[in-house]
């Protein structure tokens, strides 16, 4: 009678003792310390969210080229920088010597446009492409690149040898057509996404897909420090605030402290900088409706993979 | 975290509560600030490689004098920064903002409309002690900020090279490098049939200006280098039939034969100091290298090996020699000490190795290569590795460094008959990124260039 007492309190002992400290492991060794993995978490929406392609921003919002009116704009003439009234020493020296001028007016370091008011439209519209100011037809004017330059995948990798070019020749009948039909592949693919069925939801997160297409705006401006020395390893991370219409505010480069010694990183950290600016990789194609997500953000211009190495 | 906290609060007896409260509040506002780590981060991972759009607007001047001076000095800088491959100067014509003034902020408006990333304008102004001043300013048109403004006054009939001084300040201002428009090239100018060619030492600035004859062409010449200390120049020449290396100041034009060696001496090379010399001493079939000590003419023997080791050239740091030897079979790349210790070969890849140069920035060595009946310029790390040819021809050789260490120099020659005959050979200019040759105008035939130091 006591023995199935004594099984019983015996099994509950051990199923008690399972239960609160786990079934003790077999082979301790099987089981290495945990290292923390470091995971970056972004967000890739279920379903593609992005504005149609036409839906930029209104450019009408912006009457760029002659905001403000010429009495506003220059600043009246300041006594004449001080140039410091350096001693001239009375025999003519043959070499050069060099004085520093001060810029004509002090400026607020970065550059601060105006914001712009929201305008209430609810949606977008396709800009009327004539309501553009046209400026000169010079202006169309771009920079070419000179002679065997005129590769036609940009990208390219940045260092440029002699056997590369010799590997291309072969498939040469048709040179650009490789390369061509993978930007003609990127364009169908990026209309795809743009053509996407799905209405558009603004409450989403700014998904991969809007990322990727600001990343590829800013990546055309980018002008890459070359051949600088370590050139490869010129991380630069860029703050910028953005106007809801999609134009840079302020773009502010985080690490100011190397900028001020290391002229080499404050090359490449200005070339950063402009590429952010330049009017024509703006405006951003971000949702509006999702303004708050992307007001500010922090850019970083990581030139690596661009040198293969 | 802030919850844990509170709690802690909570448990804690009174006497700890003012602390705890702080680090509390602390934790509450870190808390708070934290949305602002988790903006939006791109990584921007691709660029392109284009020329910088520039706007050179003409220097203003008072008086037609100055004027002249003004547009000739824009001009100068304005071919300066197109040529380094760069830049890429926006036309004059497209400006909209015609004469930018010294005295008040661009319209940068302007600026942007047509495309111009910077602006660079000056003014150029007579003294009354006859000098000239010549200042610019230059400026970021994106982030409206003044990049640089300097002053610079000298003789009026220097003006060419305060505008290569300019385009060197704007080229170290948005590429961190120094320049190298401030410069001189010497090379070999050829003239005359193919059997009795005639080769002269010439030297002009970098941009072909300037050119002059050193030498008259009586005797042959080769392989001119500059002395750091920029008024000398080392080469070979056959004065009185053997060919010895001589030193000849550049603005006296004296030249004295270098050391009394028992063979024929050539290949010379100024140490990075300026006071030593590196040659290759050939007797009996067999060349070593040497170097010579200018004040005391003491000479030192680096090398030893049956083999011939010639084309030698010093680091920047003068701590490492890099040099050509066909010691392992065929002639390759060898890096050794200053003193001639711990050789060692850094070339392995197909083909014939010459003419290394080591580079100002001591990042790289320039050399020629032959290989399957062609010449490449090329550039490996001083330990061989990452070589990457730059550009190939028929005949292309002799590569030699700017100052900063970003552009070669170098000749072609490419036939215009089957045997390899004909075609003059001319000087071009390649950027260390691959792109960008440039052939540099030269009044004869040219080879053998070598760039000289900045200017003092």
């Amino acid at each position: 009678m006591r023995q199935p007492l004594i099984y019983s309190l015996l099994l509950h002992v051990v199923v008690f003792t399972v239960a609160y400290f786990g079934v003790p492991a077999l082979d301790p060794d099987m089981l290495p310390a945990e290292a923390p993995v470091v995971v970056d978490i972004v967000t890739v929406a279920e379903k593609t969210n992005v504005p149609s392609a036409g839906a930029k921003p209104k450019p009408t919002a912006k009457p760029k080229p002659k905001p403000k009116s010429e009495a506003e704009r220059t600043p009246p003439p300041p006594p004449l920088p001080p140039v410091r009234p350096e001693a001239r020493p009375p025999e003519p020296a043959p070499e050069s010597e060099v004085a520093k001028l001060v810029p004509p007016k002090a400026k607020p370091t970065p550059v601060v446009r105006p914001e712009k008011a929201e305008k209430p439209t609810p949606k977008p519209k396709p800009p009327p492409k004539s309501a553009k100011p046209k400026p000169k037809p010079e202006s169309k004017k771009k920079p070419k690149p000179e002679q065997k330059q005129a590769s036609p995948n940009a990208f390219e990798s940045v260092l440029k040898t002699v056997e590369q070019l010799k590997a291309r020749p072969p498939k040469t009948a048709g040179k650009p057509e490789p390369k061509q039909s993978e930007s003609a592949l990127e364009s169908q693919v990026a209309n795809a996404l743009s053509r996407s069925p799905e209405p558009y939801d603004a409450g989403l997160p700014v998904t991969m897909s809007e990322i990727e297409a600001v990343r590829r705006q800013i990546e055309r401006c980018w002008n890459l420090p070359a051949g600088a020395k370590d050139a490869e390893d010129m991380i630069v991370s860029i703050r910028v605030e953005m106007n809801i219409d999609g134009t840079p505010r302020t773009a502010v480069v985080t690490d100011r402290g190397r900028m001020r010694v290391d002229p080499f990183y404050r090359a490449a950290a200005e070339s950063a900088v402009r590429a952010v600016l330049n009017p024509r990789c703006h405006p951003f194609t971000l949702p509006r409706e999702k303004f708050k997500r992307w007001k500010t953000m922090t850019l970083v211009f990581n030139p690596k993979e661009m040198f293969g190495t | 975290m802030i919850v844990g906290t509170l709690c802690l609060i909570q448990t804690s007896g009174l006497k700890r509560w003012k602390p705890l409260a702080a680090v509390a509040i602390w934790l509450v506002v870190v808390g708070l600030a934290t949305p602002a780590a988790s903006d939006l981060r791109i990584d921007i991972t691709r660029g392109v490689v284009q020329p910088l759009p520039i706007a050179v607007a003409d220097f203003e001047g008072s008086g037609e004098e100055a004027s002249r001076l003004g547009r000739d000095i824009a001009s100068v800088v304005a071919a300066d920064l197109e040529r380094s491959g760069l830049f890429q100067p926006v036309d004059p014509k497209a400006f909209i903002q015609a004469r930018p003034s010294m005295e008040t902020l661009p319209r940068f408006g302007d600026w942007r409309v047509i495309d111009a990333q910077a602006l660079l304008h000056g003014r150029v102004l007579f003294l009354e002690d006859g000098r000239l001043r010549v200042e610019f300013r230059l400026w970021d048109v994106f982030a409206e900020q003044q990049m640089a403004g300097l002053a610079y006054f000298t003789a009026p009939n220097n003006w060419r090279r305060i505008a290569h001084i300019i385009s060197d300040a704007i080229y170290k201002r948005i590429t961190g490098e120094d320049g190298y428009f401030d410069t001189r090239v010497v090379y070999i100018a050829e003239s005359g049939p193919h059997d009795r060619r005639v080769k002269r030492l010439a030297i002009m600035d970098q941009d072909g200006e300037n050119h002059r004859f050193l030498t008259d062409g009586r005797t042959l010449v080769l392989t001119p280098r500059f002395s750091p200390t920029l008024q000398e120049i080392t080469y070979l020449s056959y004065t009185g039939g053997a060919p010895r290396v001589y030193i000849r100041n550049i603005d006296i034009g004296r030249q004295e034969v270098i050391g009394d060696f028992p063979g024929m001496t050539f290949a010379p090379r100024f140490s990075p100091d300026g006071e030593k010399l590196i040659i290759s001493m050939a007797k009996d079939g067999n060349s070593e290298l040497y170097t010579i000590d200018l004040r005391t003419r003491a000479k030192k023997r680096l090398t030893f090996s049956s083999a011939i080791d010639t084309s030698p050239s010093y680091s920047p740091d003068s701590r490492q020699i890099v040099f050509n030897s066909d010691r392992g079979g065929s002639q390759q790349l060898y890096v050794m000490d200053a003193d001639g210790s711990k050789v060692r070969r850094i070339s392995h890849g197909k083909g014939r190795y010459a003419t290394p140069v080591w580079s100002p920035r001591g990042d790289l060595l320039a050399f020629t290569k032959i290989q399957g009946g062609k010449f490449y310029i090329g550039v490996m790390r001083p330990d061989g590795s990452g070589e990457r040819l730059l550009t190939e021809g028929y005949h292309v050789e002799a590569p030699t460094w700017a100052p900063n260490g970003r552009v070669l120099m170098f000749f072609r020659q490419e036939p215009i008959r089957k045997d390899g005959g004909g075609g003059g050979s001319r000087l071009f200019s390649i950027d260390l990124t691959g792109r960008n040759e440039r052939e540099i105008p030269t009044p004869l035939d040219a080879s053998d260039p070598a760039w000289s130091p900045l200017h003092p």
